[in-house]
């Protein structure tokens, strides 16, 4: 069930209403089989894989707890604990890995050998990325003590399948949402406004902005040399879908969870006013670069070989480097998890070790920067010099967007030769928008792009100043507000392309 | 009290906004279209025949003439776009009037093996089909699954015409509308005469086009579920049921040969399974000897035929149906033999 269809629509709205009709106690259970409807909506086979998740996890996370409490012998129950946490690791992590990564093997592997195997037809359930690493967040939690283990496996099954985030996350943390979800809510009309606002919201940035942008992303990227020329406002448009697309998704997620009363945690803030790409990732797809920072490099950083190759580090490149050196091992790992994360292809671990790179590279540097911007006389607060780090910051991620969009690693570097060497706006205005239209109508979508762009600026610079948006509109006079919601349901259509036709949610395929 | 001043006022008010501009954006951005006199029709008279199926049917018979040849009453409602999905609700809103005696069903296997757009005239299905049951059931048949947009806002899909604006909101208000004239329609090169699209193209060299052929393994569900929903339907209330595929350009059905033969041997083994009979009107057995196959003739390469063409078949199809189905099957059968 789409994100964008009328069935879904009419879904959230019967979910919601009966939500609070219901008797509070039961307000859980009623969100769990709306969640289960929603799934089995997209097919009942799907739905044994993430009911393995479920309950595998389930059963790892008590289990956890018992042996926590029954083991007396600490290195015995470390040792028990740890049987347990690898074994569910292995066998979610495996299912994962076996769905969506045997055929980039097989294809690799063909490759390299030049063998011919066949791809294999397996099925990819919707949303098990974000599930799994969800459910798995949650197990470690358990392992390290940091949350309790829930008992009650349909509760648990909520925090799993919740539907709203189920498909395009944000990663939720049980010590957060699980709270929320099995605490009963009163219907709370300043809230239920704000959602609905932003839901809204959330559309106007997918369906006005992002399946504009992608007519001309396509366009570019699917005939890099017809349009040789356009590199650069290939990769631009592309910034602005990815971030109107993802960003845009969050919204109408994280509104529609707000009309039941639940906060979900952000996902985004304000990436592109980032100053360096530490500061992107603490931005752009926050629950992801949370879960990992957490779950892995932590973990990678205080392993015990990676004290030892710190020693080693001290020992051959001084006390300063040697201490920098496994801290930029670790991002490298986990930046190449990252990558791998995002799509089983070659340009996608590219992707990740590209930003994986920067930032270690960033981490080595660090305090020759700041030599050098003691002897320049360079303040970070220095607005010049903010922005300055603002359009660097742009330039990297727009770079790596190259290998995240382009069919292949070859193409990307083709195109960011030709962004350089090949410089010609004036193909711009030779994209067709459609068969039949030509490109009568390409100015007109450009200039929705740059209008909507402008909108989404503005509105994301009060902002980053800190202004009150949200108690900005609370002081509206009622009927201001019904206007504010008319026209923003009513651009939808008036500017907006039809987004099955555009793909639909970029981080729904997930 | 507080509810509605807080709740139920302020929402109503936005339903009110978006209702009024709704209904205006459909007034000034909707085009007239045959669809709504075809649904008029549909919704006000009794038919006999009811031709449903694709673009090919739309523009290849001639109701009136199959009416003269048959003695039974006819409408064509063939569109571009039109799934069996489609065809099924169609069907379904005829018999609210009255149950015809025959249904005939215009297969092309391109919609058998791809996924319903949200283009062509299927909107139009929704939007001009007047307020009944069968219009509620094909919201949740269809309009439930695609965008939001396309159902709550019909404009949605003409929002690029509003430098037609003035045109469109005077033909809406002429006399041809309001009396479901066809006078809008006609264009120097083609018009929607007698109830169906006639063409007028000249002949001339068409250039080669991609089409949509007939693929098994991409077979379309929904597509072989409705038409099950049609054979028993039809079963249900006694109606005949016969499935035709009108001829393509001599050029067109060679070049792709291989995608046309499987194509009939595949829908020749379904229909007969199920017992209706499907008449191609592409193999040797059923070429007509008067009617010109080259691509010159056709409007284009995919096979919509001219008007003189349309008369031909309109002739050839009412002389099968009236030989009854199973007497052309057996001519069928005898030649294949």
């Amino acid at each position: 069930m789409s994100l964008i269809s009328m069935k879904f629509l009419l879904f959230v709205i019967v979910a919601a209403v009966g939500y609070y009709w219901i008797p509070k106690k039961y307000q859980w259970i009623w969100l769990l089989l709306f969640s289960y409807i929603y799934y089995v909506s997209g097919g009942l086979k799907v739905t044994c894989f993430l009911a393995f998740t479920t309950i595998t996890t389930w059963l790892a996370g008590i289990r956890l707890e018992i042996i926590a409490q029954a083991e007396q012998d600490k290195t015995k129950r470390k040792r028990r604990k740890k049987q347990i946490l690898v074994l569910t690791l292995l066998l979610n992590f495996g299912v994962l890995a076996v769905l969506k990564y045997t055929n980039f093997a097989i294809t690799t592997y063909n490759l390299i050998s030049g063998a011919s195997y066949r791809e294999l037809s397996l099925l990819l359930p919707l949303g098990i990325s974000f599930y799994t690493f969800q459910s798995m967040g949650y197990l470690l939690d358990v392992y390290w003590d940091r949350t309790k283990a829930e008992h009650n496996l349909f509760r648990f099954a909520l925090f799993v399948s919740f539907f709203p985030q189920i498909l395009q996350g944000p990663i939720g943390r049980f010590s957060r949402l699980g709270e929320q979800l099995y605490a009963s809510h009163r219907f709370d009309l300043q809230k239920a406004e704000r959602s609905l606002l932003r839901i809204l919201w959330g559309y106007f940035k997918k369906m006005v902005i992002a399946d504009n942008a992608v007519i001309f992303v396509n366009a570019i990227f699917g005939e890099p040399e017809r349009y040789s020329g356009l590199g650069i406002i290939a990769v631009l448009a592309y910034s602005i879908q990815l971030y109107c697309d993802f960003s845009g998704g969050m919204d109408v997620v994280i509104g529609i969870a707000g009309l039941f009363g639940i906060q979900m945690d952000e996902n985004f803030k304000r990436p592109y006013f980032a100053i360096s790409i530490t500061d992107f990732w603490h931005r752009w797809h926050i629950t992801l670069g949370t879960w990992m920072k957490d779950y892995v490099f932590y973990p990678v950083s205080l392993s015990g070989w990676m004290k030892h190759f710190s020693k080693f580090a001290k020992k051959v490149f001084g006390k300063q480097t040697g201490r920098t050196l496994p801290i930029c091992l670790a991002n490298l790992i986990v930046f190449l998890v990252v990558g791998i994360w995002h799509g089983a292809a070659w340009k996608f671990i590219v992707y990740g070790l590209y930003n994986g790179m920067i930032i270690a590279f960033s981490g080595l540097m660090a305090p020759r920067y700041r030599k050098w911007k003691q002897a320049l006389h360079i303040s970070d607060s220095n607005p010049g010099f903010h922005l300055f780090q603002i359009l660097r910051t742009f330039v990297l991620v727009n770079i790596s967007w190259f290998f995240d969009r382009a069919d292949d690693v070859g193409t990307a570097l083709r195109m960011m030769k030709y962004a350089v060497t090949k410089f010609d706006l004036s193909q711009l205005l030779s994209i067709e928008i459609g068969e039949a239209s030509g490109t009568a109508y390409t100015l007109i979508f450009m200039t929705v792009i740059l209008v909507g762009c402008l909108v989404v600026f503005v509105i994301s610079l009060l902002q980053e100043q800190g202004r009150d948006l949200e108690g900005f509109y609370d002081r509206q006079h009622w009927l201001i507000k019904c206007m504010l919601f008319a026209g923003l349901f009513l651009l939808l259509p008036a500017l907006g392309q039809p987004s099955g036709e555009a793909g639909g949610f970029i981080y729904a395929q997930f | 009290m507080r509810n509605f001043k807080k709740i139920i006022l302020p929402g109503l008010c936005v339903i009110l906004i978006l209702a009024v501009v709704n209904t205006f954006m459909n007034y000034a951005l909707i085009p007239y279209s045959y669809v709504r006199i075809m649904m008029h029709q549909a919704a006000t008279e009794e038919y006999d025949t009811v031709f449903l199926g694709t673009s090919h049917g739309l523009n290849g018979i001639s109701p009136k003439i199959v009416e003269r040849e048959t003695g039974r009453s006819c409408i064509n409602l063939c569109l571009g776009g039109e799934y069996p999905r489609d065809s099924y609700y169609l069907l379904r809103k005829v018999c609210e009037k009255s149950i015809p005696k025959r249904v005939v069903y215009e297969l092309d296997a391109g919609y058998w093996c791809t996924e319903e757009g949200q283009r062509g005239d299927f909107n139009r299905i929704y939007y001009e089909m007047p307020w009944s049951s069968a219009k509620l059931e094909y919201f949740a048949a269809k309009m439930l699954e695609l965008d939001f947009r396309a159902a709550l806002f019909p404009w949605f899909y003409y929002r690029g015409q509003f430098k037609e604006i003035k045109e469109t909101i005077a033909c809406k208000q002429s006399q041809d509308y309001k009396e479901y004239g066809s006078q809008a329609f006609q264009k120097p090169h083609q018009g929607f005469v007698d109830g169906f699209i006639k063409n007028n193209t000249a002949p001339s060299d068409k250039p080669e086009e991609e089409i949509e052929l007939w693929n098994e393994k991409q077979k379309n569900l929904d597509s072989f579920r409705y038409f099950e929903k049609l054979v028993s339907f039809c079963r249900k209330h006694n109606v005949e049921l016969v499935v035709i595929t009108t001829p393509v350009p001599q050029e067109t059905l060679e070049k792709h040969q291989k995608e046309y033969q499987q194509m009939n041997a595949y829908f020749s083994a379904y229909m007969r399974e199920r017992g209706i009979p499907y008449w191609n009107y592409n193999l040797p057995e059923y070429k007509m000897d008067d009617f010109d196959y080259s691509l010159r003739i056709f409007s284009d390469y995919e096979g919509h035929m001219n008007g003189d063409q349309a008369e031909i078949f309109s002739l050839r199809l009412s002389k099968d149906l009236n030989r009854g189905s199973y007497e052309v099957e057996e001519i069928h059968n005898r030649d294949d033999n």
